[in-house]
């Protein structure tokens, strides 16, 4: 029995070893962003690269990139009319030095997704890919004009209370 | 046989062919997978440094853009002498209003397209360069998108509305809260007061 667990050790670990020796290495994604990231007057200005385990970018890599808005705040939207959870950009193309350049305009504030793919045509490298999220912050006066509206509609509500349903109260225990 | 037969028989033949036809246009049209071409959008200005004839064209799908609803572009080749490998497309996106340019890209490759969602209703202007790999002349063509707006839906709007209205009501919750406690306050410092 020990020498039958000790055979079929043996076995998986020589498997497991020769995997890691003869699997084909992966190609690295790599992404360069620029832009500063305030909804609709910040840009994503970034650089997909598809690079080699050395770092050399890889010629006439096909490269796919998406960026999507993360609809995590489900029940409410980030900004009217836009609905959380849309999709930007989503662009497939060869790559003849490697690399993919987007600008893109960010519509609304909350979290974005960056998904990222690289193949290499000469099948020298696995397919690989790549997800990064990006936190997209509001314009300053837009949380002002915002933060604003909700004191005014809470104090309309708060001397609306005060004054005259507590008046109507008074008259009653009177 | 009198003619009236004749051409009663007639029409019901010519009946039941058109029938059979349209049947099977319809069946053959069920079983057709649905092909998403879109169209070929204009161009307002094309063939710079390749005279006036159109050598590569932008086909839209949908037709109509519109806010926070994705359209994909694709370029293919409007001539028997230009294949879209042989280039490079730099693509442009401004609104036209303020030339505030909202997208950027370069895309290579066999008919490549991308999918773009626009986020403001108003006229936008895609430029597309195509750069020759042979480091020859380029050309842009120029579109203009009439970016449909959208309105929110009833049910965003109803969202919106009632988190205003939830604002508002605390408020008014907390309102009569105070109000009450002020008047107890009072009272009871009245109470107090020797007479």
């Amino acid at each position: 029995m020990k020498q039958f667990a000790l055979l079929s050790f043996l076995l998986l670990a020589s498997q497991m070893l020769a995997s890691q020796l003869f699997a084909a290495s992966s190609l690295v994604i790599s992404v360069e962003q620029k832009g500063e990231l305030v909804a609709h007057e910040g840009h994503f200005d970034a650089t997909i690269y598809a690079l080699s385990p050395s770092g050399a970018p890889i010629k006439n890599a096909t490269i796919r990139a998406r960026l999507w808005h993360s609809d995590k705040y489900g029940l409410f939207t980030s900004d009217i009319p836009y609905v959380d959870g849309i999709m930007v950009f989503d662009i497939e193309t060869a790559a003849p030095d490697g690399s993919l350049h987007v600008d893109a305009m960010l519509p609304v504030p909350g979290t974005y997704v960056l998904e990222a793919e690289g193949f290499d045509p000469s099948g020298q490298y696995d397919h690989a890919p790549f997800m990064q999220e990006y936190e997209v912050g509001q314009l300053p006066h837009k949380e002002l004009n915002g933060a604003v509206l909700l004191w005014f509609l809470f104090m309309t509500g708060f001397a609306g209370g005060y004054f005259l349903l507590s008046k109507k109260g008074e008259s009653h225990v009177q | 046989m009198s003619s009236k037969k004749i051409s009663i028989r007639f029409a019901l033949v010519a009946f039941a062919l058109l029938f059979s036809q349209l049947a099977s246009a319809h069946l053959s049209a069920e079983g057709a997978p649905a092909v998403q071409e879109g169209a070929p959008m204009h161009s307002l200005q094309g063939g710079v440094g390749q005279g006036s004839a159109e050598i590569f064209r932008i086909y839209a799908f949908p037709v109509a853009a519109a806010v926070s609803r994705s359209s994909e572009f694709t370029v293919k080749s409007a001539s028997e002498n230009f294949s879209t490998l042989s280039a490079r497309f730099e693509i442009r996106i401004v609104q036209t209003e303020d030339e505030h340019e909202v997208f950027s890209t370069s895309i290579y490759g066999e008919n490549p397209s991308f999918t773009y969602a626009f986020n403001d209703g108003s006229e936008h202007r895609m430029e597309a360069t195509m750069v020759p790999l042979d480091a020859s002349a380029p050309a842009t063509y120029k579109y203009l998108l009439d970016v449909q707006p959208q309105q929110p839906t009833p049910e965003l709007q109803a969202r919106v509305l009632l988190a205003l209205a939830w604002v508002f009501f605390t408020g008014a919750l907390m309102g009569v809260w105070a109000g009450n406690a002020r008047k107890k306050a009072r009272k009871q410092s009245g109470a107090n007061v020797p007479n």
